[in-house]
């Protein structure tokens, strides 16, 4: 049974090498625009994907949007309510930027999130995390990443009944998916000018899946000698990160440990309205995307809270090494929560998605 | 993972039932972590499965002062054993023990904790109350919550407020 499982497993893993991420932008301009598509999403999609648009525009970002919509009828190509058009755009443009998107209620097919992650081979979840000056939470001094291997883990989806009463489920660890991962953490962190790397994993317990992540690790880490590599067991991990974040840099986790630490990180400088996220895909593709849900209460209110959003918009420029761009917007919204005149009913202010737009705009 | 954690969370409500005055609710585990950490008051008991748990007892034991501080209790169907909650950090820190500036906090808490476990519920009140005191009074505390005392010097505070 085992052996069955894992040649299904490692039939369903593409097993190409990790190709160099290409540089994709050597020469963009006005006059030769970047092309990325977007997913505006459901709710508060939108209107926040707007305010993106407009901030964007406002700071002479290079930038022409493919616009792509969730459809109402499932496509049979991808058994998803996602066309085969909108994920040939990603793959094509190999950027993108998605707003929050409400799984349909129903069977007969994947969920949005699935889909994307599986169709365009999503492997890694990269979460910065820094307290925004202005916005104040008890900690003021976190500035980490999360980043998390997307694909495998305790999230195979592997689960059996083997008697009534009793349910196995199978965490799986490749090392394919864990040097890949790996491999991303340190080469974020070089790019980025970050100094230490942490492994975060429970090995003492499950000796074989975490160990093996932890051998990959340390494999990757040789290659890197300018950056500092630790391991630390993930119970250590919570009890730290909340006496004192300020102790972390980069994390990378293998799945489970990275969905529950990457929620903790958020809940500790704000929440998931101002987290930005970024899915690595193979071959380089980058989809950007906002966290939080779509908040079909607050739709069309003019009250959604956009950060997020132009958060993750920021993320997506440094991936396209647009950096003066998404440093210069990436100040704008820090002063505009600093300046705390403009700020949304989430922030406890009591501005319009707009009002907050054109402050960021006046703020670039 | 609908059918391990679908398992545990359909055995949960089937005892919920049978308590109807007491407040049942699920959480997913990665939301619960950042509830917690922007807004632990909203909890009262949480139970979880095995690996959960020990994610969310540090987490919360690390809110609420850290290792040191949180006091704990195995049970099982025929015995029961106290100890600290959470063992994060300072388990085999040689240097806490090399200076003797170990919280004694945590385990003097969980022998509280035995002791309402023995049904000697007065016992138990007068031991935390005075642990209480001795911490909110801040004369006598260890490295980890800020002062500098060591082990015995907090201990001999708690005895000394010991009514």
């Amino acid at each position: 049974m085992a052996s069955q499982i894992a040649r299904r497993v490692l039939r369903n893993r593409s097993l190409e090498r990790v190709l160099p991420i290409r540089n994709l932008c050597s020469d963009a301009s006005s006059n030769n625009p970047i092309r990325a598509t977007l997913f505006p999403g459901d709710g508060i999609g939108p209107e926040i994907a707007e305010s993106v648009k407009k901030v964007l525009t406002t700071a002479e970002v290079p930038i022409e949007w493919e616009e792509h919509f969730v459809g109402t009828k499932v496509d049979p190509r991808t058994q998803s309510f996602l066309t085969s058009e909108s994920l040939e755009s990603v793959r094509r443009n190999r950027v993108g930027l998605k707003g929050p998107m409400a799984t349909p209620i129903g069977k007969g097919h994947r969920s949005l999130n699935l889909t994307l992650r599986k169709e365009l081979g999503l492997y890694a979840n990269v979460r910065p995390c820094y307290s925004l000056s202005g916005y104040k939470t008890r900690y003021d001094d976190v500035n980490l990443v999360t980043i998390r291997e997307n694909t495998e883990g305790e999230y195979s989806g592997l689960e059996h009944q083997v008697v009534r009463g009793v349910v196995e489920s199978l965490k799986i660890i490749t090392r394919t998916a864990s040097l890949r991962v790996a491999e991303y953490a340190f080469h974020y962190a070089r790019a980025n000018g970050r100094e230490r790397v942490s492994a975060i994993h429970k090995a003492n317990i499950m000796r074989k899946t975490d160990g093996l992540f932890l051998e990959c690790c340390r494999e990757v880490a040789a290659k890197y000698p300018d950056i500092t590599y630790e391991e630390v067991i993930i119970d250590n991990c919570c009890m730290m990160l909340v006496k004192n974040p300020a102790l972390f840099d980069v994390l990378v986790m293998p799945n489970l440990y990275g969905d529950i630490i990457s929620d903790l990180c958020a809940g500790l400088v704000g929440g998931l309205g101002l987290t930005p996220s970024c899915n690595i895909g193979e071959d380089g593709i980058a989809l950007a995307e906002a966290v939080h849900g779509s908040a079909p209460d607050i739709a069309g209110k003019n009250l959604a809270n956009p950060t997020a959003l132009l958060l993750s918009a920021v993320m997506m420029l440094r991936h396209l090494k647009l950096n003066d761009k998404a440093e210069m917007i990436h100040n704008a919204i820090t002063k505009t929560i600093a300046e705390g005149k403009y700020r949304t009913a989430d922030l406890g202010g009591s501005s319009t998605t707009t009002d907050f737009t054109k402050a960021i705009c006046d703020n670039l | 993972m609908k059918l391990a954690d679908g398992l545990f969370l359909e055995s949960c409500r089937e005892v919920a039932k049978k308590y109807p005055s007491i407040n049942y609710n699920e959480i997913i585990v990665d939301n619960c972590c950042m509830q917690l950490v922007a807004k632990p008051e909203q909890f009262d008991v949480m139970v979880t499965p095995n690996l959960y748990g020990n994610l969310v007892a540090n987490t919360a034991a690390g809110i609420a002062g850290g290792t040191g501080v949180m006091p704990g209790g195995n049970v099982g169907a025929e015995y029961a054993i106290f100890e600290q909650g959470a063992s994060a950090g300072n388990v085999g820190n040689e240097k806490l023990i090399e200076q003797k500036k170990a919280n004694p906090v945590a385990l003097l808490l969980s022998s509280a904790m035995m002791l309402r476990h023995l049904q000697f519920p007065s016992f138990a009140d007068r031991l935390e109350t005075a642990v209480k005191q001795v911490i909110s009074e801040g004369k006598h505390r260890t490295k980890d919550l800020g002062g500098d005392s060591t082990t015995q010097e907090v201990v001999d505070a708690v005895i000394a407020v010991l009514d």
